[in-house]
Order: C-alpha cells, then sequence, then structure tokens
C-alpha cells in the first residue's frame, strides 16, 4: 500500500481549471455533497493553480467511511406485534443480553444477505406473500407497533434500493425479511446461521 | 498525454490499484456519496470481483469530457457501473455505482 503524505506532488483533471493539474496533497475538510456535512483534516489532492479538492487518495478512504456512519437516519415501520416477537426470539438466540439494538443488527444482517443475493428480490417478494398470508388461527385482532431505528446513511440506501428492485415497499420488505429471520433463525431447532450470527454479536459486544 | 490501454491491460491496472490501494477517486470539491466506494456497503474486494467478471463485451471507452487525450474506461457488468482511468503511474475512479 502506497501511502501519501503532506507535500507530495501528484496529478489529476481538474473541474475548475478544465485541464490535467499539477497537485499538493494537503490537509484539507472536504463536504459531502448531499449535504450531510464534512469529513475534517483528511488527506486530499489539491490543484496547484486553483486551490480546489480535485481528488482523494484511497488511504482517506477509512476516515471518510467512519464520517459517514455517524451520518443517521430514521427507518421507521408499522409491523404486526407478532413480527416484533419474532425478532425478539430471534435476538435472544444470538445473545443472552438480547436488546434493541439485536433487533436492528437481524434485520440489517439479513436485508444485506438478501439484497447482495442476485435472487433476493425475487425471494424478498415471495417471503412478503407469505408474510401477509399469514393469519392466526384464531380470528383476533394482531396489534400493530412501531418498529424503529437509527440507520447509517449507506443502510438505508442499500435498504431503498433493495425496496425498488424488489417493486416493494420498505414496510413490506421489513416484513420479508421477519419471515426470513422467522424460518432461517426461529423456527429450526439448530439454525445453520446461528454459530456465524452468535460469533459476530460476541465479537461486537467484546 | 496518457499511453493507451487497452481492455486487458485496463482491467489489470484497476485491480491492482485496488488490491494494493493505491488509487485515487477524482472530486469535484466535494465527496460524491454516491460513490459507494466511500460507503461501507462496498469493499475494494467486491468491486475486484466485479471487475474480474468483466468481459470485452462489457468494456467501453470514451475521452475525458475535460481533457479528451485521456481515455475514460467503463464498465458494466450486473447493474454495476465502474469507471475511471490512468494518468500514469496513478489510476483514478471516477464512479462505482449501482
Amino acid at each position: 500500500m502506497k501511502l501519501y503524505s503532506a507535500g507530495d506532488k501528484s496529478k489529476a483533471i481538474c473541474e475548475t481549471c478544465q485541464d490535467m493539474v499539477e497537485t499538493t496533497f494537503l490537509y484539507r475538510d472536504v463536504p459531502f455533497d448531499d449535504g450531510t456535512g464534512k469529513v475534517k483534516d483528511i488527506l486530499a489532492s489539491v490543484c496547484d493553480r486553483c486551490g480546489e479538492v480535485v481528488a482523494i487518495p484511497a488511504q482517506s478512504l477509512p476516515a471518510i467511511r467512519r464520517a459517514r456512519e455517524k451520518v443517521e437516519v430514521s427507518l421507521e415501520a408499522q409491523v404486526p406485534a407478532s413480527d416484533i416477537e419474532i425478532l425478539d426470539a430471534a435476538a435472544t438466540r444470538i445473545s443472552e443480553r438480547a436488546s434493541v439494538r439485536h433487533r436492528k443488527f437481524l434485520l440489517a444482517f439479513y436485508v444485506r444477505k438478501m439484497a447482495r443475493d442476485p435472487q433476493g428480490a425475487e425471494r424478498i417478494k415471495q417471503l412478503f406473500l407469505e408474510a401477509k398470508a399469514a393469519k392466526p388461527k384464531a380470528k383476533v385482532k394482531v396489534p400493530r407497533k412501531r418498529l424503529s431505528f437509527k440507520v447509517s446513511h449507506d443502510f438505508e440506501e442499500e435498504f431503498a434500493a433493495f425496496a425498488k428492485i424488489s417493486g416493494l415497499k420498505k414496510t413490506q420488505v421489513l416484513r420479508g425479511v421477519v419471515r426470513e429471520i422467522r424460518s432461517d433463525l426461529v423456527a429450526p431447532e439448530y439454525p445453520a446461521s446461528l454459530p456465524q450470527l452468535r460469533e459476530l454479536v460476541a465479537t461486537m459486544e467484546s | 498525454m496518457t499511453k493507451k490501454v487497452g481492455f486487458k491491460e485496463a482491467k489489470r491496472r484497476a485491480i491492482e490499484a485496488l488490491r494494493n490501494k493505491t488509487y485515487q477517486i477524482e472530486e469535484r470539491q466535494e465527496i460524491e456519496t454516491k460513490n459507494l466506494l466511500y460507503g461501507n456497503t462496498v469493499s475494494e474486494e467486491d468491486v475486484i470481483e466485479i471487475i474480474i467478471k468483466c468481459r470485452g463485451q462489457d468494456h467501453e471507452m470514451q475521452p475525458h469530457h475535460m481533457v479528451k487525450t485521456v481515455d475514460v474506461h467503463i464498465l458494466r457488468k450486473d447493474g454495476w457501473y465502474i469507471k475511471f482511468y490512468f494518468l500514469d503511474p496513478e489510476t483514478f475512479f471516477l464512479s462505482v455505482h449501482r
């Protein structure tokens, strides 16, 4: 891995100068283009002619990713109380100290897993239809409860993209994911995913 | 002036730059949040995997819109859109989108 130092020279294409320019690596505060803040004091390639930031070296990406993580948005949905019970049951399987944040961890884990699966969009549609069709045995009204999480901007974007390609609303995706958690983690006596999830949670909590 | 680089060489150099983290990302004064390399959802390894899968028909070359002598390489694969160019010895990524 090549690390640049402040003062090192490079070149880049500068939007302001509309030309290929000589640059110098300098520490700069660089804003996000969506107005959610800025990353302070990262090494950036700065145009020697106009003084604008023209490129970001790979070594500055971890700092940008950390700053991006801090930008949180709300993800909210009204779901049947039974969905919350499934999430809580799954949470108690992955941690002895199960709490609300384990619900978020589980949803994030399964959403990301399914979003990266080429068949994920089709599967989530099927799962949502199953969840919608599942009725209580007796004719009783199941109350709806609010699920609310603070999630990173990146996760929200991935979640929204997954909902879009699936043709589902966000609440419908969440319901499908809960259905997946039920069959993958709650229903089986020895779930195949359990050792990996316990390990992940234990690492996060250590 | 930049040396003409064909698909296979462009692919090799892009993978090498990602693997060794020797690349830069072209910016216009701000961090373009849509570029997935800035986020936590996509790693360099994920992008390498996509590039490895690319064949000649997934590749296109266009002159850079500002500096016409620079060839921009565009890869489209499985819904991914990856755009980069070389200013020797540097590799610059313009876009990693999905």
